[in-house]
């Protein structure tokens, strides 16, 4: 509004477009460092025989898996189902050798689609999110969505 | 003589004036078609700003990463409920944003009475329960026994499973583990 005189003159809007332009920068900045989260809910312990927590039924069998520094142990809760060991593949785990094996336990033995999932004291806390991934399944085809978490294995 | 110089000079202004007139004129019509039109511009920046703002606005947690916390990658699709947590760093363990234990490197605790290491979670986590109730009592939301577990990639899963531990037994009965939405970590 310069001026003030006779004639009409446009409003100056350039210090405005300043302002505006160093706020975008400072949002764009601001937001590119917002990550975006997720969550995996884990079902809490329950005291009765099985993690499905079935009523009257015969509850069905259920798989634990181990988690330790050199393997992970399939463990079935009946004679039924048979244990299995897979051991880390040099350093890395192997979380798709266990989502296979996991396929296989589920089409071959009436498990429950509740697991119990435990690990050695030691174990970092990415190595039990990422076996939870593996236990998860896919949407199209899940495998254990339903995860209880056991206490930590101490020697 | 006298009366003809003066007769000139209000004749010159008369043709200044038509002059500036017509300056005017042809400068407006000439800034018309040369200046950047600023107002689309301004519709734009401030279309941007409100959509930046809201983008700010929406994020649930705002977690600050650093070397102390970073959470592990997850293909985990659930979008993240807020509720109360807990969050585990390198160096503490937080209720609700209020430290409750130090650590040590590796993830041990660093108290006086290793014998009683979690009894300021077990009530950090009772008052938060207690003042949820409270609330409810009056009119709030009613405790749902919904837990965040915020948490370092490294963190050893003793220190998970002890957190929980007492997390359950100050009635928490859902965890939900907050993870970053990512491939999935392969460690």
């Amino acid at each position: 509004m310069a001026g003030g005189g006779g004639g009409e003159e446009d409003l100056n809007l350039v210090p405005y477009m300043d302002i505006m332009v160093n706020l975008i920068m400072f949002m764009l900045v601001v937001t590119a460092y917002i990550i975006e989260l997720r969550q995996a809910p884990v079902l809490a312990p329950s005291y009765s025989s099985s993690p499905s927590g079935g009523a009257s039924e015969k509850p069905k069998p259920y798989l634990t898996v181990a988690i330790s520094s050199k393997s992970f142990a399939l463990l079935g809760s009946t004679a039924e189902v048979p244990a299995q060991e897979i051991p880390k593949q040099g350093d890395k785990y192997p979380y798709e050798e266990l989502a296979q094996t996991l396929r296989a336990y589920k089409a071959q033995y009436a498990v429950s689609e509740n697991m119990v999932l435990t690990a050695d004291a030691t174990v970092p806390y990415s190595v039990l999110v990422a076996t939870m991934d593996a236990t998860r399944g896919s949407a199209k085809e899940p495998l254990f969505p339903g995860v209880t978490l056991g206490l930590a294995v101490t020697k | 003589m006298t009366s003809t110089p003066a007769a000139e000079p209000v004749e010159a202004v008369n043709s200044d004036d038509e002059l500036l007139f017509f300056r005017r004129k042809h400068k407006q019509a000439k800034d018309l078609v040369a200046g950047l039109n600023l107002t689309a511009m301004m519709d734009i920046m401030t279309i941007l700003l409100v959509y930046l703002i809201k983008v700010y606005a929406e994020a649930p947690e705002s977690i600050t990463l650093n070397d102390d916390l970073r959470p592990p990658s997850s293909t985990a699709p659930e979008n993240l409920v807020p509720s109360v947590s807990i969050l585990i760093s390198k160096s503490s363990v937080l209720v609700d944003s209020k430290l409750t234990l130090r650590l040590k490197p590796g993830g041990e605790i660093d108290a006086e009475d290793p014998s009683n290491a979690y009894a300021p979670l077990s009530k950090a986590l009772a008052g938060r329960v207690e003042a949820i109730k409270y609330i409810a009592d009056n009119g709030g939301s009613p405790f749902d026994g919904n837990l965040m577990i915020i948490a370092d990639q490294d963190t050893p899963y003793d220190l998970i499973s002890n957190v929980l531990y007492h997390a359950g037994k100050a009635q928490f009965t859902t965890y939900r583990l907050v993870v970053q939405k990512g491939g999935g970590s392969n460690p």
